[in-house]
């Protein structure tokens, strides 16, 4: 496997992988039973100068390639999911303002992004827009100096945590669908904005997921990001490098979903010998091994395209699905293998499954990411 | 301002090692190399040091060609530069020949204020190459250091012994052997590890060093490594009624006269 | 006419390791024991000793005695030097061994005669492993607390004592000597141990750890992962750069059994694991065993022990 990676993505994993084991892992269940933001960790993250990995050293970034990234978010998820998720939702917002973004609104926000100076968020979800974008109503008109954005977006990931969001709203009232839409950098102290409802989660509870609730909220027109109606580009662009830091993070939960099935199994025993004797356990193991090997190349073959500056939306995609998908699949046969404390709270399984059923929803469902691929395929 | 040297050594990951059940024989073949536990210890005093007080911290290492891949992993974790010997002596070298070498190479490399080693590697734990260079380079010894302070020129140290601390002075030179719990090692930063690669790696050649051909070899003769072999009982009870268990070995311990 | 020579800044150390540098001995071999303080210096009279040479450092560091003591190892060519396997002693054979461009045999386990030469024991890798070495003269050996046994009283030598003073080359200086005051007991002096490993889930758990131990009247100790959680003093656990122990009795309860801490408990009389993988090393290096959960099995042991 060495020489498929480069000395420095291997020595990133390792750091990853040890700060995971000492620093994540025995803070992984109580995070997800009292649904704490994970605080300490994202700081520690920040001192391991990894909370803005794939982004230039000139603006404070890791200046790592996306293979890297990757490998860490792997490391990460296989010992705390919401960690990694609040590490990636934050990440991404720094991508549209250095890819769209005047110099100005680089050196005035990705810096203190890529410092976890300030903590950024993603919104483009409403009531009416989960997979059709193009049902976004939250508006935006010019008014004087400023931008009045009002409506809700909801399901947002650091919701009540982020100082920075980038909000898609429209801006053109006569438009439908996914035209004239547009992209602002939103910042909580300049144009205060409520947080609403706090999202009760199945699983990845960790992770805060709220409402943002904008009322009259002025945003100056200098936070506008690239050109109006260039909204929907803008979160297409972006949500590219989201998917294969989503494929990143459920290889990650599938590997632990292995790691952990294979040491119960050799432990439980039954009949006088351990489970691991069975030739269906066996196989079990086997097929997630093989689907997780799978979904790992798919991972880093979309994050190669991305570091060589290539198309790569597909590929993203089948990443994602595949990773998503094989996750969910690895966590009912992990539940499964433990029996009875595979159900149980306190049993590390019990929540990799309820953490993984989202992977299947966010960041494209699997249908959209079906529509994606058949999209590219069939013209 | 302190100029530091560190020397740690690339060893074989003991957790990969094998014995053969029957002939006792170790399998190597399977383990990954690794910089010595206890070395990363030293090399964060080391990197904290300098980090405090200014200065300069060095790497060095002795090793056989596979040290070359340790070379990053170090840069990343506190040293500027890294010297490193790679040379097929090292498979057979003791702590003798280990030292010989360090000396000789420290010589080349310049002027020091302080050589710090772990107080042994993790595959042999000799605890010798310290002291040793200490004697080879005419610098003061300080072993078993748990604590490490500059000041006005000196070191300070504290040395954990049996039953006391020993709080020592030192002028420079001086070559101070660390304990493992003398800190907790840093995990690499993101930006260290990309920048590693750009740091100085220079590579000395054994035959620069200038040494007789006897001070690299080991003077004890090793006459064979075998797997530790415990001779114990190894009666295990595995029933699935764990009452029956704990009746069984209550039977076993009282009649050994242990409970 | 040939000549052991052992050395040991504790005076008690040194008379331990006569019976040692007795094995060695030919019929004319003499033994010289180096000591660097007289407190104590009387044990070794009539222990089995020819001569007592105290070497007394003027700066008070048993350390500064290193070149002087080097010296006298060139000059008289001793067969060997047992050296005692302390801090102090180990610094002093390694600066020995370097001046006298010599090898050194650490933590030797075992010493023997053997076709004219002296062969030693000791583990490496960790404890995986053990290396046999074939010393040349003078054969310098750090002996492992193992080896250390009560000499036999005789009283047929003459013993003769002499002492020089050594002076320091002042280079170093000794601000304070700080006792450390142990939080715990003295593990490497417990007669009975239970040790935790990763196996124990939560602090909370070593309560009924607690209570066995004080059942059996054992010492707690941990392995060196769970050091790590600071449920037991620092530095307290059982490992190769922990501590090495030998009790009558060695009870361990999710202690997988790492090469390292295997090594540190393989002088116990009797070992006893508890763990719930059958595979795990620890049974490899026990004598009796229970393949379980040690949540059943500990409070199943209170209850018989209570009976």
């Amino acid at each position: 496997m060495n020489s498929l990676f480069t000395e420095e993505q291997l020595l990133l994993q390792a750091a990853a992988r040890e700060f995971a084991e000492k620093e994540l892992q025995p803070r992984a269940a109580r995070i997800d039973q009292e649904a704490v933001f994970p605080e300490e960790a994202m700081k520690m993250l920040a001192e391991l100068e990894m909370t803005g990995i794939p982004y230039p050293q000139e603006y404070g970034g890791g200046g790592a390639d996306m293979i890297s990234y990757a490998l860490i978010l792997e490391e990460l998820a296989k010992q705390c999911e919401a960690t990694a998720l609040t590490l990636s939702s934050h990440t991404m917002a720094a991508a549209p303002i250095l890819t769209f973004g005047a110099k100005e609104q680089i050196t005035r926000f990705v810096p203190a992004l890529n410092s976890l100076r300030k903590i950024g968020a993603f919104a483009l979800t409403e009531a009416g827009a989960g997979s059709d974008a193009g049902g976004i109503v939250t508006s935006a008109v010019l008014d004087g100096d400023d931008y009045v954005i009002n409506g809700t977006k909801i399901f947002i990931t650091n919701g009540d945590k982020c100082d920075i969001v980038l909000l898609f709203a429209r801006t053109d009232p006569a438009s439908k669908g996914n035209k004239g839409l547009s992209a602002f950098i939103v910042e909580k102290k300049v144009s205060d904005f409520e947080v609403g409802k706090h999202e009760d989660k199945m699983g990845i509870r960790g992770s805060h997921t709220t409402e943002l609730i904008f009322r009259n909220c002025r945003v100056p027109k200098e936070n506008l990001l690239g050109k109006p109606g260039e909204g929907l580009k803008i979160a297409l662009t972006t949500l590219v490098g989201g998917r294969i830091a989503i494929a990143a993070q459920a290889v990650g939960v599938a590997q632990a979903c292995l790691d952990e099935s294979i040491n119960y199994a050799k432990e439980r025993h039954q009949f006088g010998r351990p489970l691991a004797s069975n030739q269906a356990i066996q196989w079990m193991i086997a097929d997630m091994a093989k689907d997780v090997a799978a979904a790992r190349l798919l991972t880093h073959h979309a994050a190669k395209l991305f570091d060589l500056g290539e198309p790569c939306g597909t590929q993203a995609s089948i990443a994602k699905l595949f990773a998503s998908e094989a996750a969910m699949n690895h966590a009912i046969k992990a539940v499964q293998i433990h029996g009875g404390y595979g159900y149980v709270r306190g049993t590390k399984v019990e929540r990799l499954f309820r953490d993984v059923k989202v992977m299947e929803i966010f960041e494209g469902t699997s249908e959209v990411h079906r529509m994606i691929i058949s999209g590219s395929l069939i013209k | 301002m302190p100029n530091v040297i560190v020397c740690y050594k690339w060893v074989l990951d003991e957790q990969d090692i094998s014995v053969n059940e029957n002939t006792l024989e170790l399998n190597l073949s399977r383990a990954k190399s690794k910089i010595s536990d206890y070395d990363r210890n030293a090399i964060e005093a080391g990197a904290r040091l300098v980090e405090r007080f200014g200065g300069k911290l060095t790497a060095l290492s002795y090793g056989t060609s596979d040290v070359k891949s340790s070379l990053k992993d170090t840069l990343s974790r506190g040293p500027e530069a890294v010297y490193w010997i790679g040379d097929a002596t090292a498979t057979k070298a003791d702590a003798y020949v280990t030292a010989n070498v360090l000396a000789a190479a420290i010589k080349q490399i310049g002027s020091f204020d302080i050589v710090i080693c772990a107080e042994g590697s993790a595959d042999q734990y000799s605890q010798q190459v310290g002291p040793r260079l200490a004697a080879l380079l005419g610098a003061a010894a300080v072993t078993f250091a748990n604590q490490l302070d500059w000041a006005d020129g000196q070191l300070v140290a504290h040395r954990k012994l049996e039953n006391s601390i020993e709080v020592l002075r030192t002028d420079a030179p001086v070559v101070a052997s660390v304990l493992p719990e003398i800190n907790e090692a840093r995990i690499p930063a993101l930006k260290q590890v990309l920048a590693a690669g750009k740091k100085p790696m220079t590579e000395l050649k054994i035959s620069d060093l200038q040494l007789d051909a006897a001070k690299l070899q080991p003077k004890n003769k090793v006459d064979k490594i075998k797997g530790a072999v415990f001779n114990r009982k190894n009666i295990i009870f595995k029933e699935s009624n764990a009452a029956e268990n704990v009746s069984k070995l209550l039977d076993c311990l009282k009649k050994e006269s242990v409970v | 006419m040939s000549e052991i020579w052992i050395y040991s800044e504790t005076p008690v150390v040194a008379a331990q390791l006569l019976p040692c540098a007795n094995n060695l001995a030919y019929d004319d071999t003499t033994i010289s024991v180096f000591l660097t303080t007289t407190t104590d210096a009387e044990t070794l009279i009539n222990s089995g000793a020819d001569s007592v040479r105290i070497l007394i450092p003027t700066d008070g560091r048993p350390e500064s005695c290193v070149p002087v003591l080097a010296e006298k190892i060139r000059a008289e060519n001793p067969l060997a030097v047992l050296f005692g396997g302390t801090c102090r002693g180990k610094e002093v054979a390694a600066r020995c061994a370097a001046l006298l461009d010599a090898g050194l045999v650490s933590d030797a386990l075992a010493i023997r005669k053997e076709a004219g030469c002296i062969e030693t024991d000791r583990m490496v890798y960790g404890g995986l492993a053990v290396a046999t070495e074939i010393l040349t003269a003078p054969a310098l050996i750090v002996v492992s607390p193992v080896l250390l046994a009560s000499p036999e009283p005789d009283d047929t030598r003459l013993c003769s004592v002499t002492r020089e003073d050594v002076a320091g080359d002042g280079t170093i200086t000794v601000k304070e000597t700080i006792a450390i005051a142990r939080t715990g007991a003295d593990l490497s002096k417990a007669d009975k141990i239970v040790c935790v490993g990763r196996g124990v889930a939560k602090r909370e758990d070593l309560e009924m750890v607690y209570k066995l131990a004080e059942l059996i009247e054992a010492e707690v100790s941990c392995t060196r992962a769970v050091n790590e959680y600071q449920w037991f003093p620092p530095e307290s656990y059982i490992g190769i750069s922990g501590f090495k122990v030998n009790p009558t009795l060695y009870l361990s309860f999710g202690v997988s059994g790492q090469v390292q801490h295997l090594s540190g408990i393989r002088d116990s009389k009797i070992i006893v694991a508890v763990d719930s993988n059958e595979k795990a090393p620890v049974f490899t290096a026990a004598d009796y065993g229970i393949v379980g959960d040690l949540y059943e099995v500990i409070p199943l042991l209170i209850s018989a022990l209570q009976d």
